[in-house]
């Protein structure tokens, strides 16, 4: 079946079929360490002129509007190495100078090359991935008798093409072409060559549209897989949502608790997949009394951090307030405690603990409040990747109660949390850690649900049933539950959609009664899914993953 | 001892995939390839139509080739990949297609030498680029895809 995806104008061939996986939004745009665009030569006659045409393409897209998400590199062009087989070094556009030029007059022509599934598996990422490399043919004995800037200027064109972008000549643009038509004797666009030697507000637009599908014309398919089933040693409790996350390396995990056991403790499946799964039958924490806890995917499998309180039950006065961290590395650990508190007398949790990652699972966190003389304390601490422990110290945030903690899109950790009113209704404020120093707080409107914070904050507070993704680069979605028709909302560079998912009308439909349903969260790179859990109560309970894909990104 | 015996093991891999890699390149690069099958003469542009860019796919079996027509706005020609481009009439098209399947062919074949002098070590990543890079399913592709073992 062909995908159709919609794009705008000045677009030959789009991302994903072709172009650049670096430039995409599978990788995080934002990381400062994202992957450059190596270009290649076969000779070493024209550096100076690769790398002008790479200086000015980087400096006049990098920073722009047009560029939305993609804005803080831009075009990042690197130019790698020349003289060289692009087969040997990891090529992403090839420059190839020929003195048998076999494709007309011009001066250059680029051709794409669609890489393999196997291409795009070395790379982490699923196909289609973009191009192996485009080749840019240089016609070298034209080009010989050409100007410095000439050549510039063809560099730049030619390296236009190669992320996509097609001839355009109703405006000023670097991919004005030089040819000069010989009916009227005018050059595309009337304009010389040289004149236009610059990447313009349109080709910006055409740039970002080359990796941005239009909404609603791009696919997405949602699919639903059993993960676990309730039975004689499992109960799933009836309290607590269903936990789900994946981690660096694509495993999928969903956590959840077991009523049928001493003290329902926290069990945990896991796929590689999404399709078969395997549960856990040692579950974490024997003893844990808090029904709340976080469950984080990271480097070295997964961890389950919940409060204990000495002498006490959830939300009652005790005089010791502990996390402890749990962690799976396909077996599990022993239970380590990772912070205490408690020389006074205070309530024990406010809520349960809150994990995240940042989209590039470079940072790791967890935030919390507890309550100190009947105030509540907001705290956070950073997790290491790879052991799950607690790293960098214990801060102190202010008085509120954390709802969320969420990265932002420029990777810095920010809580949520409620300022005024109830459910769905009253003001929400947020707190952003920016250079290691917790920002004054941001007061943001619930009623209407359009602010992505909103459902993350309502998410914690039950009844609602709204499950919330990381919103990143203002892009977000979430799940209202209801029956097993959900109601889906989205925004996408910055407009809202809401339409009706039926998780019961799928290929492979889930089935019962809806009860709860767990965070869904967006994943990138080889899982470029929105994923979440579904719980049901049919004859037996059930854990239902259900998977979101779209096409295009 | 053991520093040494491990180099030494290590060493014996990379000569081993470098040898084979080479026996492979030599084999691949020296057959006919067996998708040239259609007739490419009814594919032609325009007249006077240049080459503007090209993008092909051996998967779906096309290369869309994208052309400008004097006091025209252009457009688009759609050949099929595995044409025999002996058959191509239209100069222009014929080196198109020449230079997709000749790619596809240059790339497939540099991706057992590209993955082999990267698990050798004989290439190094550069670190934007290593964080990416699958090891676990690079060595099992390239066993099965460049040295014929599972």
């Amino acid at each position: 079946m062909e995908r159709v995806l919609g794009y705008a104008n000045h677009v030959a061939v789009p991302w994903p079929d072709y172009n650049f996986y670096w430039m995409s939004n599978r990788v995080y745009h934002v990381a400062a360490d994202r992957p450059q665009v190596n270009v290649v030569s076969n000779i070493c006659d024209y550096t100076l002129q690769e790398d002008s045409a790479i200086a000015n393409t980087r400096a006049q897209t990098a920073g722009t509007s047009e560029l939305g998400d993609m804005k803080s590199l831009g075009y990042a062009l690197y130019r790698y190495t020349c003289n060289s087989n692009p087969d040997s070094v990891p090529t992403d556009i090839f420059l190839s100078y020929e003195a048998n030029y076999p494709y007309g007059s011009s001066g250059g022509f680029t051709l794409h090359q669609k890489a393999t599934a196997d291409w795009c598996g070395l790379w982490s990422t699923y196909y289609p991935c973009g191009d192996h490399y485009p080749t840019i043919h240089l016609n070298l004995p034209k080009i010989q008798g050409e100007s410095s800037d000439q050549i510039v200027r063809l560099l730049m064109h030619e390296l236009g093409h190669a992320t996509g972008l097609d001839e355009h000549c109703t405006s000023d643009a670097i991919m004005n072409n030089g040819d000069v038509d010989p009916k009227t004797g005018l050059p595309c666009n009337n304009k010389k060559w040289l004149e236009t030697g610059q990447w313009y507000s349109t080709d910006r637009d055409g740039l970002y549209a080359a990796y941005h599908p239009l909404y609603g014309e791009s696919t997405e398919s949602w699919s639903a897989a059993r993960a676990v089933s309730s039975g004689p040693v499992l109960g799933f409790y009836n309290l607590t949502n269903p936990a789900v996350d994946v981690g660096p390396g694509g495993r999928m995990f969903i956590g959840f608790r077991n009523d049928k056991v001493y003290n329902e403790q926290w069990e945990m499946a896991w796929s590689d997949d999404g399709v078969t799964w395997q549960r856990e039958t040692h579950g974490a924490f024997i003893e844990t009394l808090n029904p709340g806890a976080g469950m984080l995917a990271h480097n070295g499998g997964v961890s389950i951090y919940a409060v204990f309180s000495y002498g006490g039950y959830f939300g009652y006065p005790s005089n010791t307030f502990w996390i402890y961290r749990q962690t799976w590395n396909g077996g599990w650990q022993g239970p380590v405690l990772e912070y205490s508190a408690g020389t006074s007398t205070f309530h024990c949790c406010e809520g349960s603990p809150r994990v995240a990652h940042s989209r590039d699972h470079s940072q790791y966190a967890i935030a919390w409040s507890r309550t100190v003389s009947g105030v509540p304390l907001a705290e956070f601490s950073f997790i290491d990747g790879t052991t799950g422990s607690f790293t960098g110290g214990v801060e102190a945030i202010d008085a509120f109660v954390v709802q969320a903690l969420v990265f932002d899109d420029t990777g810095n950790p920010k809580v949520i949390y409620r300022v005024s009113g109830a459910g769905t209704s009253g003001i929400g404020g947020r707190r952003t850690r920016v250079n290691g120093v917790w920002q004054p707080e941001e007061q943001f409107v619930i009623d209407g649900m359009t602010d992505p914070d909103a459902f993350s904050l309502v998410e914690g507070e039950g009844g609602y049933h709204w499950s919330a993704s990381n919103s990143t680069h203002g892009d977000y979605h979430a799940l209202q539950g209801g029956n097993l028709t959900f109601t889906y909302m989205k925004r996408l560079n910055g407009a809202y959609f809401q339409s009706a998912v039926d998780f019961g009308a799928l290929p492979n439909p889930i089935t019962g009664t809806y009860t709860l349903h767990g965070l869904a969260q967006r994943v990138y790179g080889r899982q470029a899914y929105s994923v979440g859990v579904v719980w049901t109560n049919d004859v037996a309970g059930d854990l239902w993953f259900i998977k979101r894909r779209v096409e295009g990104y | 001892m053991i520093r040494g015996r491990k180099w030494l093991v290590a060493v014996e891999i990379a000569a081993a995939i470098a040898m084979i890699a080479t026996m492979y390149i030599t084999s691949a690069s020296g057959s006919t390839p067996a998708f040239q099958t259609s007739d490419c003469s009814s594919y032609k542009l325009p007249t006077g139509a240049t080459l503007v860019q090209a993008a092909a796919s051996q998967p779906d079996n096309t290369i869309q080739i994208f052309y400008a027509v004097p006091g025209g706005i252009g457009g688009k020609l759609v050949v099929p990949f595995d044409v025999l481009a002996a058959t191509c009439t239209d100069p222009l098209v014929r080196a198109t297609v020449i230079s997709a399947q000749e790619a596809d062919k240059r790339i497939k074949v540099g991706m057992c030498q590209f993955v082999g002098d990267v698990l050798a070590g004989r290439t190094q990543l550069p670190p934007d680029r290593e964080r990416y890079f699958d090891r676990k399913f690079a060595e099992e592709w390239y066993r099965e895809a460049c040295l014929g073992t599972k």
